[in-house]
């Protein structure tokens, strides 16, 4: 009862802390961080959505998450497109049309929109985490301690829950068929548990960001 | 051929583990790269400053050695050969009937001579101390200027028990604070006053000129880097306390590093 009271309630509720902090600090957030705390704030309202269509009314709340997966991956492009360079660059304008082409014809043609987006949800993760090992290699380069940035804790957030989850996603649909749900309560107790990591790093990072 | 018993769960679980390990290792080791060429770094700046440090005090310790030797050249040489020319003039002068008007020319030469060599290198510091030497620095400013100097010492033979080094260095400090206060400050009165505080001789300097100009973004003068390089070298710092009028600077000698 209590990991799915973790995973149902706890950790969703759990991303008002880093929201808030963010408005706290929102004046000193850099753009790309802006888009981060946008991007929460849109998980939070997707979240809710879905959990009261699930819940309240008892209808497959899927869609949502094929709705999420788009917005989700088109946000974390954009901020890795401000985190890298302030200027515009026309990869990660082809890479967000190409993303959220893929995403539709996933949703209207490959993976039915009350399945899990788990092709989708894979290579978003695979792009997010191709983008964070990015980061990591031009901070190795830059002469400075990477505590104190506050990009590094959203890039080790980031990079962390894909690359604890990918697999899971790969799996998703599978694993909800195949398996009772007192079973597959454990798979989304260790992606919650990867999401609470982020949330919590996220937090750190706003903190950190000073005037 | 063999049934596969492998149980998706768990497969999938490891597989989950697996990579969230892989994924949080490298964070680790690269926050500990990162650490380590940072540290590095630090060790190396630090190691370039002491190294202009230690080249500063070369400087600083062969300038003094320079001056000192210039100071007795004049003062052996100069003005041993200015005393024979005075009295051979004045020989010959007994012969020349109202040739005397050379002498204040010369006595003039004799007394720059003999001051320039006591500004290059004070004679006393090492006979006398740093008191007496201190004294006679302010004479010669009180008989120069219109400033009104004070000298209160309540280190007493303290001061004068200080090594040479220490001694010259604060010697060069006050005589550089004095230069100052004559060139910019438009003073009245200086009170130099040395006493012991906290295991430490304290050395206060106060003036009632135009003060310095301490203002965000305003780099100190030359005057100011030398005294700081001189204190550096003899382990002593120095404050500036906000004085409503005038010029104040106290200089901190670690009693310990003292004697």
């Amino acid at each position: 009862m209590f990991w799915k009271t973790f995973s149902s309630v706890i950790v969703p509720l759990f991303i008002l802390i880093p929201i808030v902090i963010g408005i706290i600090k929102f004046r000193y957030l850099q753009f790309s961080l802006k888009i981060i705390w946008f991007y929460l704030l849109a998980t939070a309202v997707i979240n809710t959505a879905a959990t009261i269509t699930g819940r309240v009314f008892h209808v497959n709340n899927m869609p949502y998450v094929h709705f999420y997966t788009l917005i989700e991956g088109l946000m974390l492009i954009w901020f890795y497109e401000y985190l890298f360079s302030k200027d515009k660059n026309k990869w990660f304008v082809i890479l967000k049309i190409a993303f959220a082409l893929a995403c539709v014809i996933n949703a209207l043609f490959i993976q039915s929109i009350y399945l899990y987006s788990s092709y989708t949800r894979y290579a978003e993760s695979i792009i997010c985490i191709l983008f964070s090992l990015n980061y990591f290699a031009k901070l190795a380069t830059l002469d400075n301690r990477p505590l104190k940035l506050p990009d590094f804790y959203f890039n080790t957030g980031i990079f962390l829950y894909f690359s604890g989850s990918f697999i899971l996603f790969i799996f998703s649909n599978l694993i909800l068929q195949k398996l009772p749900a007192s079973i597959t309560l454990i798979f989304w107790t260790g992606h919650s548990t990867l999401v609470l990591l982020m949330y919590i790093l996220f937090s750190i990072g706003f903190i950190k960001c000073k005037k | 051929m063999q049934k596969v018993t492998d149980n998706i769960l768990l497969s999938v679980l490891f597989a989950m583990l697996g990579t969230f390990i892989l994924a949080t290792s490298f964070i680790f080791f690269f926050i500990r790269y990162q650490r380590r060429i940072s540290l590095q770094k630090a060790a190396m700046q630090k190691a370039e400053l002491d190294h202009s440090e230690k080249l500063l005090h070369a400087t600083l310790l062969s300038q003094e050695e320079e001056r000192k030797r210039i100071g007795r050249d004049l003062h052996d040489d100069v003005g041993a050969s200015l005393s024979n020319l005075k009295m051979i003039m004045a020989q010959s002068a007994e012969t020349v009937a109202g040739s005397t008007s050379y002498k204040p020319l010369i006595d003039n030469i004799i007394t720059t001579v003999r001051n320039i060599s006591h500004s290059l290198s004070p004679p006393g510091l090492a006979l006398f101390g740093l008191e007496s030497t201190l004294h006679e620095l302010f004479d010669n400013f009180n008989i120069a200027g219109n400033i009104k100097l004070v000298f209160e010492n309540e280190l007493g033979d303290k001061l004068d028990a200080l090594p040479e080094q220490t001694a010259l260095s604060l010697y060069r400090v006050i005589q550089e604070l004095l230069t100052n206060t004559v060139k910019h400050a438009n003073a009245k009165q200086v009170l130099v006053k040395c006493f012991e505080e906290n295991n430490s001789y304290i050395i206060t300097y106060q003036d009632d000129g135009k003060g310095l100009d301490t203002a965000v973004g305003q780099k100190h003068g030359m005057g100011m880097q030398n005294i700081e390089a001189r204190l550096r070298m003899i382990q002593a710092h120095y404050q500036l306390p906000p004085v409503t009028k005038g010029f104040f600077i106290k200089i901190i000698i670690p009693a310990i590093k003292a004697v």
